[in-house]
């Protein structure tokens, strides 16, 4: 896992449920925090909703940022005279 | 959140999540030494579950007027004078507006970090509003605690005493259950993180009832210890692995 994460634990972990909860936090959130930079950084949420925001809020920031995106997605209309043939 | 201070980021701590007490009697002569470690996730949300239920039992007594709980805890407020009514009111919502305040200050600029060539000038200015910044944060929050307090009284004032009453009552329900439910999840965290051997396999408590009947100054030692070990959210925010 260590290897996996490229973070360093110790050898008092011998499995998952040794794992003390600060530092499965430290880990979750650095899994989340390289997640959210892979986004743009326009579309990444604020700081303030990042460390301190519902779930709630986090899953409003990314419908308001990646729902607009489909909602204005253009249609194609084929019109089938137009097709050779 | 508290601005990440690059500077006071301290891993240590994080790494280091067992520890032994050695627990004393009266005489402060050891009894036993008990081996602690931070609880994992698992336990960590039994712990919460617990709290909650208990929590819950403790708002059901007092809202039941024939309950021990209701007889020993639930002030006869009638016949007290309505200004000292606004004032006990106000000292309960000040957790209320503290928080809010934390939420509103969160939004403050940090002071700006120099370009990595910057001169040694840069930098010292840098370090100066760095650690000018807490200060300025304090003072944001204070400001902003009292205009809501002042606000508050005014807009309590103006309100009925019967319906001081009624506020006061749930408000101290909401802080007693609260404070119900911290000292469960402190209990139910300790317990799961008390060990009799120093490899961590066996527990030093067959149940939780066991340690609750511990007697209190053992298990005040206990909670201690525990409480020591951990690490309060706002620094483990600081980790340097969960910091960009």
């Amino acid at each position: 896992m260590a290897r996996e994460l490229g973070l360093p634990l110790t050898k008092k972990v011998k499995g998952l449920l040794d794992i003390p909860y600060t530092v499965s936090f430290v880990m979750r959130k650095r899994i989340q925090i390289d997640s959210m930079n892979e986004l743009p950084k326009e579309k990444r949420p604020p700081d303030k909703i990042l460390w301190d925001g519902t779930s709630e809020e986090m899953d409003r920031w990314f419908e308001d940022v990646f729902g607009e995106a489909s909602s204005t997605a253009k249609t194609i209309t084929i019109d089938p005279s137009t097709i050779e043939g | 959140m508290i601005p990440i201070e690059k500077n006071d980021v301290d891993l240590v701590k994080l790494f280091n999540w067992t520890d032994s007490v050695d627990v004393l009697n009266d005489a402060k002569e050891k009894i036993i030494t008990v081996y602690m470690r931070l609880i994992g996730d698992a336990d960590l949300n039994r712990s919460r579950v617990h709290a909650l239920r208990r929590s819950r039992v403790l708002r059901d007594k007092l809202h039941d007027t024939v309950s021990d709980e209701y007889l020993a805890y639930m002030m006869d407020i009638t016949s007290m004078p309505k200004s000292k009514l606004v004032s006990g009111l106000c000292i309960l919502y000040q957790k209320g507006f503290v928080e809010k305040a934390l939420i509103e200050v969160a939004g403050m600029k940090s002071p700006k970090a120099p370009k990595s060539d910057a001169t040694l000038g840069e930098q010292e200015k840098y370090q100066q509003e760095i650690d000018e910044f807490p200060k300025k944060r304090q003072e944001r929050i204070v400001e902003i605690v009292n205009k809501a307090a002042d606000k508050k009284r005014d807009e309590l004032s103006r309100k009925p005493k019967q319906e001081l009453v009624d506020i006061y009552n749930r408000m101290a329900v909401d802080y007693m259950c609260e404070q119900e439910m911290v000292k469960a999840f402190r209990e139910m965290c300790t317990f799961f993180a008390c060990y009799a051997d120093p490899n961590y396999r066996l527990r030093l408590y067959s149940d939780f009832e066991e340690f609750i009947n511990t007697p209190t100054q053992i298990k005040e030692q206990l909670l201690k210890k525990y409480q020591e070990m951990e690490i309060d959210a706002e620094t483990l925010k600081k980790s340097q692995p969960a910091t960009p």
